[in-house]
């Protein structure tokens, strides 16, 4: 199977503090991949470093690759990555506020130069989201947490992407919510998209993905297949509040991941 | 006669219908705009002049009407991004278009108004008006729509000022060439002075065009010294190309057809400046535009989602700059002279009041600030010296112009207390509420 995804070795530094050491994750072509992972584990790190934004903060990428397909797209400027098909719904949304939801999606095809496909997308991100098809004049600074995640997923797939990048979806939404957009996000990976989701609630996003990986202090400690890993006493431990001596194991992980 | 309609797959949706290409849809007008030249050279032109040209717009007009007017799904996504694509926006330019036509007309007759009404001076201010909207709109593009404070405002109505002297006036061609040749060396110079904005935002943008102001400042000090003396610049009256002769109302003296009256400045002031704002409000509602509210809203996001956001700050930069420049070459020629101290740093604020004012939001934010702007102060002025009661008061004759000043600045907070967004904001709500008002007895008359 190929790979949509490919990063090998990866590290990256913030100046003189590492923020990702030696971290391998691949995506295959159509798959559905987590990574888990609490605060401070490098999950944006990582985000950035994919999606080419790692200069904003002044971080670097000190080794390894990434490649999307056959394409190196390390160090790579943004639009560039964004223009091979990889797109991304950033954290905590991040709309353009004062832009209506259609602009707003008109946004997300800056990358596009075909006018009457950006047409023919607007209309099938509305089929895939029938709950913003009336609110398609509105501001999107006036929507709901919800609607405005949906609108963000429907930004980024306006790109027409081959792998979808999800940052914290679940970031302050009801879980009904986070059901709903897991389940739009299993629809949209069927239909051919890879998805990698970045998550912090590890239940909803092992129950989804194929497969998992799991982030501690910048390094990878765990991964799987998501079936196995919901099975893992460890994970459970971990990520999903099981165990009474959830915070001692917790504890230990980091210590040894930061040493 | 919606039945038919609601069955249909709507034109969007239907793969087999795509557009042709730019260049094979910019045909039909590159051979109209060279029509003229074509038939002249052949030796065959029925139509005289340009009017072939001329009509060839007019039917764009009509086939654009025509598509926004027909009948079609509210759900096209190609709907929203037409201009006047609901009925109101339409039936209030049709108004507006016929306000501005009978305007000049009802100005120009000697109407006599009770109590002095300064009906003759409202002339200027609405040439002024009508010339800062542009200056304005092109201000809104870039802080407005771009996010971009700048306070070179003024620095680029100097550059179009000495574009329009120096073309105009040292190198003796027409007046119709400084306008192009200004927006050039605007859009030149706007992009260089916008490579700050690349790395500073904010209050660190202004001070950096504040920075810009002065260096272009001396140049244009520099410059007057150098080729025109202290007495400063006297520009001369454009005259109108003769191939434009034919307009009717037009009639040459000796061949010339001088603009030199303030009936003749409007219909040039207002052609332009109406151009201007059509040209700002198409970009606003393209690729390029939303690229600029985008970067404005969330710069991240934007390059997220693959937007060259140093591009788009820069092509706004050059996009405001040229029409700044421009709105400076002809406020400097409908001026008349232009001397050391026309450009001080206050005009940058004169500016800024008339966005924040009138909305920072949109084109006609530019139009109400600057009919705010120009048209409070000759009120009142008449209701000091007419008024009875008023005119009594010594205070208001003797501190004329700081009571103006005054009354302005706590209309500006009453404005902004009451309307955040600006007198465009209490127009929209004030419309919305109107036309509300209207359609609700209609829609209980069907149920």
């Amino acid at each position: 199977m190929s790979n949509a995804l490919k990063i090998e070795g990866l590290s990256v530094s913030y100046g003189p503090i590492p923020a990702l050491r030696n971290i391998s994750i691949d995506v295959p072509d159509g798959g559905f991949v987590c990574v888990l992972g609490s605060n401070g584990a490098g999950k944006t790190t990582l985000v950035r470093t994919i999606t080419g934004v790692l200069y904003l903060q002044k971080g670097k990428c000190t080794s390894g690759s990434i490649k999307f397909g056959d394409q190196e797209i390390t160090k790579q400027k943004s639009r560039t990555i964004v223009r091979s098909g990889v797109a991304q719904v950033p954290e905590g949304r991040m709309l353009f506020p004062h832009l209506t939801t259609e602009e707003n999606l008109r946004c997300g095809a800056a990358s596009r130069k075909d006018v009457s496909g950006i047409n023919d997308t607007i209309s099938e991100v509305f089929d895939l989201f029938p709950q913003l098809a009336p609110l398609r004049q509105r501001q999107a600074g006036l929507l709901s947490g919800g609607e405005q995640q949906m609108v963000a997923v429907g930004r980024a797939l306006m790109a027409k992407p081959s792998l979808l990048i999800c940052d914290e979806l679940s970031l302050g939404l009801a879980p009904l919510i986070v059901r709903d957009l897991f389940l739009l996000l299993d629809r949209i990976n069927k239909e051919g998209v890879a998805v990698l989701a970045i998550e912090q609630n590890a239940r909803i996003a092992l129950q989804h993905s194929q497969y998992a990986y799991a982030l501690e202090v910048g390094e990878v400690v765990l991964e799987g297949p998501s079936a196995e890993l919901r099975e893992n006493q460890e994970v459970q431990d971990l990520y999903m509040g099981g165990g009474g001596d959830s915070r001692e194991a917790y504890a230990a992980i980091r210590r040894e991941a930061g040493r | 006669m919606s039945d038919t309609t609601t069955s249909e797959v709507p034109a969007s949706l239907d793969p087999s219908i795509r557009r042709t290409a730019p260049a094979v849809r910019a045909l039909p007008f590159l051979v109209a705009l060279a029509s003229p030249l074509i038939l002249d050279n052949i030796g065959w032109n029925p139509f005289g002049g340009w009017k072939i040209l001329v009509g060839f717009i007019i039917l764009v007009c009509v086939g654009r009407f025509a598509w926004v007017t027909a009948e079609r799904d509210p759900n096209d996504p190609r709907l929203a991004l037409k201009l006047w694509h609901r009925p109101d926006q339409r039936a209030l330019s049709a108004m507006t278009c016929l306000v501005l036509v009978a305007l000049p007309f009802v100005l120009g007759t000697d109407f006599d108004p009770p109590m002095d009404f300064p009906w003759n001076s409202w002339f200027r201010i609405i040439n002024y008006i009508i010339l800062f909207a542009l200056g304005a709109g092109a201000f809104n593009l870039l802080a407005g729509y771009t996010g971009q404070l700048s306070m070179a405002h003024a620095a680029f109505l100097m550059i179009g000022t000495m574009v329009g002297a120096h073309v105009g006036l040292i190198w003796e061609q027409s007046f119709w060439l400084c306008l192009p040749v200004a927006a050039l060396a605007g859009a030149a110079l706007g992009a260089l002075f916008g490579i700050p904005a690349l790395r500073l935002r904010g209050l660190y943008l202004m001070l950096a065009t504040i920075g810009v102001h002065f260096i272009v400042l001396l140049g244009w000090k520099e410059y007057l010294v150098h080729y025109f003396g202290f007495a400063g610049v006297r520009f001369t009256a454009p005259s109108l190309p003769s191939w434009l002769h034919w307009i009717p109302g037009i009639n040459p003296e000796d061949g010339e057809f001088l603009i030199n009256s303030q009936f003749r400045w409007f219909w040039l002031n207002l052609t332009i400046t109406t151009l201007g704002l059509l040209f700002i409000v198409n970009v606003v509602r393209s690729r390029e535009g939303r690229a600029f509210a985008a970067v404005r809203d969330r710069d991240i996001s934007a390059t997220l989602l693959g937007i060259n956001v140093a591009r788009s700050k820069l092509v706004s930069f050059a996009l405001s700059s040229a029409m700044v420049s421009v709105s400076g070459c002809l406020l400097s020629y409908y001026n008349r002279a232009r001397s050391e101290d026309s450009f001080n740093l206050e005009q940058v604020l004169d500016y800024g009041i008339i966005i924040v004012v009138g909305g920072f939001m949109g084109i006609q934010g530019a139009i109400f600030g600057s009919i705010f702007f120009f048209a409070l102060p000759m009120y009142f002025e008449w209701m000091r010296e007419e008024l009875p009661f008023i005119s009594d008061i010594d205070f208001f004759s003797r501190y004329a112009g700081e009571v103006d000043l005054a009354i302005r600045g706590i209309l500006v907070v009453v404005v902004l207390v009451w309307r955040p967004d600006g007198l465009a904001g209490l127009w929209q709500s004030g419309k919305k509420r109107l036309l509300l008002r209207f359609s609700e007895p209609k829609a209980g008359a069907v149920q």
